[in-house]
């Protein structure tokens, strides 16, 4: 029987590798390293990666709440600097399972045969897995970037859905959970650059807390307001704390002066 | 303007037409002339202003301006009043 063995949390900002404003990046890039490291100490060989769509893989034609690659992965398709790209090993047969036994859940899955990441999955995968493959990913998108955007309540439910769906599978795979979204950040709009730490502070200490529900308790309204429209992505962190279960522990936190991101990086503890 | 966006943001073929002939692409959506105006002036706060999502404008600029050119979209969206997620 395949199990979950550990979960992490981390950001994805590209301005990390495109770095226009030439700050040394290698705090941040150590975090990576750090959960690298880690990942590699459990003997992981699966992760469910879930990430948040940019407006770059689904258009106005079809934005689907949650979204899962069942066959073949490749990416991330923006091109950044020091993070490869082409061919990325999934796991067909482990993304399936988490699709039916999400469907037998009544969780509407979108699916795709074919999956062409965008940074959000491919920064995790290609700075925090090993190179030669041998953790495979099972990609996983959630609507946080565009509306309409999946409630944080039913994202939090969804790892619940996905840790059932693990533990149910016939392999025999190591599974980690990686929530990709950012902290404080405002994409695109006129307040770009500010980060609020105390936001920050405020969403890393429910992590540690294993607290969930204050998360989940945050009007839309209220984090648009205080963390900006990529904090939204508390989604992303919310479905991975579904689907691991524990407390957790921060990492690093960088509030990275190159980037426009609130840079927070944390190991979930697996529930009791 | 969503769908004129989303397509020059993500396919190379029409961003490199919009680049070399803007108003010949853009005629192709059905576009209003202001909101036309808007996309090929790269008029990112009026964009803004008018509710595009944030995703595509910055996404816009940094395909038409090169990914280096974050300072001077921050300058050019400074006096926009909002956006949306």
């Amino acid at each position: 029987m395949a199990t979950i063995v550990g979960g992490f949390l981390m950001s994805h900002d590209p301005l990390v590798f495109i770095n226009p404003r030439k700050v040394d990046p290698s705090p941040v890039l150590a975090a990576y390293e750090a959960i690298g490291e880690r990942v590699r100490e459990l003997e992981a060989t699966a992760a469910v990666v879930i990430g948040a769509d940019h407006y770059i893989l689904f258009g106005p034609t079809c934005l689907p709440q949650m979204a899962i690659g069942i066959g073949d992965v490749q990416g991330p398709v923006d091109p950044l600097p020091g993070v490869d790209r082409g061919p990325i090993r999934g796991n067909p047969d482990l993304a399936r399972h988490i699709m039916d036994v999400g469907h037998g859940e009544g969780f509407d899955w979108a699916a795709a045969k074919s999956m062409s990441v965008d940074h959000s999955i491919g920064v995790p995968v290609r700075r925090c897995l090993p190179a030669d493959g041998s953790v495979a990913t099972i990609p996983v998108y959630l609507a946080a970037g565009v509306e309409p955007l999946i409630r944080p309540r039913r994202a939090f439910d969804l790892g619940g859905s996905i840790r059932r769906a693990v533990e149910t599978f016939s392999g025999s795979d190591r599974v980690v959970v990686i929530g990709s979204g950012g902290l404080s950040h405002w994409v695109g709009l006129p307040q770009m650059g500010r980060i609020n730490k105390a936001f920050d502070r405020m969403i890393l200490d429910a992590v540690e807390r294993g607290d969930p529900e204050a998360l989940i308790g945050l009007s839309d309204d209220h984090v648009l307001e205080n963390g900006g429209n990529g904090a939204m992505e508390i989604r992303q962190l919310l479905c991975a704390m579904g689907a691991v279960g524990g407390a957790g522990r921060v990492i690093a936190y960088e509030p990275w002066p190159g980037g426009v991101t609130g840079l927070g990086f944390a190991e979930l503890g697996m529930a009791a | 303007m969503e769908m004129a966006l989303y397509d020059i943001t993500t396919k190379g073929a029409v961003r490199k037409r919009f680049v070399a002939e803007p108003r010949e692409v853009l005629s192709g959506y059905g576009l209003e002339p202001p909101e036309q105006a808007m996309l090929e002036g790269l008029d990112v706060p009026s964009l803004l202003d008018a509710g595009v999502s944030p995703m595509l404008t910055i996404g816009l600029w940094m395909c038409v301006r090169g990914p280096q050119a974050l300072p001077e979209y921050l300058k050019a969206v400074s006096d926009s009043r909002g956006g949306k997620v």
